[in-house]
């Protein structure tokens, strides 16, 4: 702890829904991230997939419903901790209605090659918050910054 | 998302061209998604269904973690090191 104040404020990115961006965001994101030296370079390591995650989830919205308009992507580094916001206009999803997949020591197991993508993100982020509604769906991330 | 396309290609010439016995080296892997290990998945699937293996060479403990996240390392071996894995290969072949 240095004593400085990081707590700086909000950065928004635009993107448009095209793959080449999604690692820009989570590049970029990472960056500001690691302005705060009390975030790990592991925790860092975790946001930046948990964002790359939601961005993708955002661009397939997007790509399957053929939609022009950008992907809105905030993040406040707010006291204490780091929030990142990612809005898409798609239709929208329950987290809850995602289904299981089966057991690791299934076979069936191996017929599923995605279904893993949200739960990377509420394992690796302090917390998740979904929300969904008809102008599309907003996934908010939030990383504590006295976790490690 | 990015190189698993690639990946997705390479592994399917292999396996139809006979290689089933295979084995990724994911040392330099810096960064690994959904998509990414979407795209494992179905190699090991593809070379199952042929009667092969997929060894994982994965000395990061940080990609390997990934893999424990989704329940995985439950489904793939892991060796630090491409001779460990090309050894268990042997070892399999000589049972």
């Amino acid at each position: 702890m240095n004593g400085k104040d990081y707590s700086s404020g909000m950065v928004e990115l635009r993107i448009p829904a095209q793959a080449e961006y999604i690692q820009l965001v989570r590049t970029v994101i990472g960056e500001i991230a690691a302005i705060n030296p009390n975030l790990s370079l592991g925790r860092i390591a975790d946001l930046r997939l948990a964002v790359s995650e939601a961005v993708t989830n955002a661009y397939r919205e997007h790509t399957r419903q053929n939609l022009d308009a950008q992907i809105v992507v905030r993040c406040d580094l707010t006291k204490g901790k780091i929030e990142i916001e990612i809005n898409d206009q798609g239709a929208g999803f329950n987290p809850n209605e995602i289904p299981d997949l089966p057991n690791a020591e299934d076979p069936e197991r191996l017929n599923h090659e995605s279904g893993v993508g949200f739960s990377l993100i509420r394992e690796l982020s302090d917390e998740t918050i979904v929300e969904t509604g008809k102008n599309g769906t907003k996934v908010r991330l939030i990383f504590n910054l006295n976790n490690g | 998302m990015g190189s698993s396309p690639q990946l997705r290609t390479k592994i399917i010439r292999l396996v139809n061209e006979g290689h089933v016995n295979l084995i990724l080296d994911l040392t330099s892997v810096d960064f690994l998604d959904s998509a990414g290990l979407g795209t494992i998945i179905g190699a090991l699937r593809r070379v199952r269904s042929q009667n092969g293996d997929l060894l994982l060479v994965c000395p990061e403990e940080r990609i390997q973690s990934i893999f424990m996240l989704c329940d995985l390392d439950k489904v793939f071996k892991f060796y630090l090191t491409s001779n460990e894995a090309v050894d268990a290969y042997k070892g399999i072949n000589s049972l």
